[in-house]
């Protein structure tokens, strides 16, 4: 089946190593995927921030171009899933937004087209068994913990596909790519988002929680599938004095991880992009 | 029904939020589960729950003038803990929007600036791009020079990138701009 991929505003640039990693990825598990055509910002997190009014109807355009391409869509980012998500949600249980949104896209909007993670593709059946029988030893004996943040498992009144306070779909594909998935409790805890630029002080604590746990919990990576976690637990790091090096906790993209797996090298994966702790990684690997 | 009965007497701030929001706001029983799990709890004036009662019995100023929507990091923990399914960080986005608009500041100082600008971004462009967004952010000379060394080890490491393709229809952007806002109008007085 392909999907029309919804890439947003942040893989084109600061997380441009998930856009590499994805293609790679996704090629090589033969998921067929085409960039949706002519995609918008999905609004997060200003619409909802501040401008609520406009929080349906900027995702909407992307959904109305999906039902023009008739593919359902497959998100990698964890904050225009959400949008993504909800919106389609809200349009299938509520027929008078439908109306209104639809007069405002000038598009239909039946919805039958489906919004996907990223995350609930790769650990469908069929690609973790891909994945076992294909993967390399590159990850053996490394403890990872998955970091799922707050918006891929969290939307309100949602069945999910995954479990809101216990996600387990990466601990699946980790497990799967040979490395050892550990319980940890801050799978789920909030780094801040947005919350790193208009309040910095705020987030780095949040983050400082997470890293201080997966230090505790004695883990040699975290992955992820979200670029604003990505982003704030790797900069937070960064900023912290050089003696704190051998302390860092690489950040990694769940497809950086698992096209590793599936032997790609360190650089077809963009870990030079990485900021912390990935030169002690890549030491690692390669003793 | 006990619900519409309250709404009744229910206060002009309560109604516009639950109108708003499409939550029931006053379903709030005041179990304390969305501020156990909340993790900008300790930084708040007020915990959701308590922003819900002084809600409902109109304690409008203290409502807007509180800093609890303004830190709600919007990980929507209380909103699928909630037993009463309140989407309470949907609440919190709400009351931050009326209060914005009622004139209110934001203890973030930031915080008004960048969604402004992001937003004014999405409806010129429907794309952002990162360095545009940052450099016109950073407009204090200060704020650069302390940003300019992540900048320049994000530019080393790959991670900017300018200039960036917008999108190409503008057209159904502007229009979806100038109705929402229309429809906005209509709906809110706020």
């Amino acid at each position: 089946m392909a999907y029309s991929f919804f890439p947003g505003c942040s893989l084109d640039a600061s997380a441009k190593s998930y856009r590499t990693s994805i293609d790679w990825t996704l090629d090589a598990l033969g998921i067929e995927v085409t960039e949706l055509s002519d995609w918008n910002c999905c609004g997060a997190t200003s619409t909802h921030a501040l401008h609520t009014p406009y929080v349906d109807a900027v995702p909407a355009r992307n959904l109305a171009l999906a039902e023009a391409e008739d593919r359902d869509i497959l998100v990698a980012c964890s904050a225009c899933y959400h949008r993504l998500q909800r919106t389609h949600q809200a349009l299938v249980e509520d027929p008078v937004l439908r109306e209104r949104m639809e007069s405002i896209i000038g598009q239909p909007l039946t919805p039958k087209r489906q919004v996907y993670n990223l995350l609930e593709i790769l650990a469908s059946d069929e690609i973790l068994k891909q994945v076992q029988q294909r993967r390399t030893d590159s990850w053996k004996g490394v403890r990872v913990g998955c970091y799922y943040g707050c918006l891929a498992v969290r939307i309100p009144g949602a069945e999910g596909f995954d479990d809101t306070e216990n996600p387990m779909s990466m601990d699946r594909i980790v497990e799967a790519a040979g490395a050892e998935a550990i319980d940890w409790p801050h799978k789920t805890r909030c780094c801040g988002a947005s919350l790193s630029v208009t309040g910095p002080e705020y987030a780095e604590r949040l983050c400082d929680q997470i890293l201080e746990m997966a230090q505790r919990c004695h883990l040699d990576l975290l992955v992820t599938g979200c670029p604003f976690c990505q982003y704030n637990l790797d900069v937070v790091q960064w900023q912290r004095d050089s003696s704190q090096e051998d302390k860092s906790i690489p950040i990694v993209f769940i497809t950086q991880f698992l096209g590793t797996a599936l032997g790609a090298s360190f650089k077809e994966m963009k870990f030079a992009s990485n900021l912390a702790g990935v030169e002690a990684l890549k030491r690692r690997m390669e003793t | 029904m006990a619900t519409e009965k309250r709404r009744e007497t229910s206060t002009s701030l309560l109604r516009l939020v639950e109108d708003l929001s499409q939550q029931a706001v006053q379903r709030c029983y005041q179990c304390d589960k969305c501020a156990t799990g909340c993790p900008m709890l300790e930084q708040m004036d007020f915990s959701t729950n308590q922003l819900f009662r002084l809600m409902e019995i109109g304690a409008e100023d203290e409502v807007l003038g509180a800093n609890t929507a303004w830190l709600c990091a919007s990980c929507y923990t209380c909103s699928v803990r909630c037993p009463n399914q309140i989407d309470i960080a949907q609440v919190m986005d709400v009351v931050r929007t009326i209060a914005y608009e009622r004139g209110y500041a934001s203890p973030l100082e930031r915080f008004t600036g960048f969604h402004e600008l992001f937003l004014d971004i999405i409806r010129r462009r429907g794309r952002i791009n990162e360095v545009s967004l940052m450099a016109r952010f950073n407009t204090n000379p200060l704020d650069l020079l302390s940003q300019s060394k992540l900048g320049w080890t994000m530019f080393r490491k790959g991670r900017l990138k300018w200039p960036s393709p917008g999108v190409k229809d503008r057209k159904s952007l502007k229009r979806i701009f100038e109705s929402a806002a229309d429809n906005k109008e209509d709906s809110h007085g706020l």
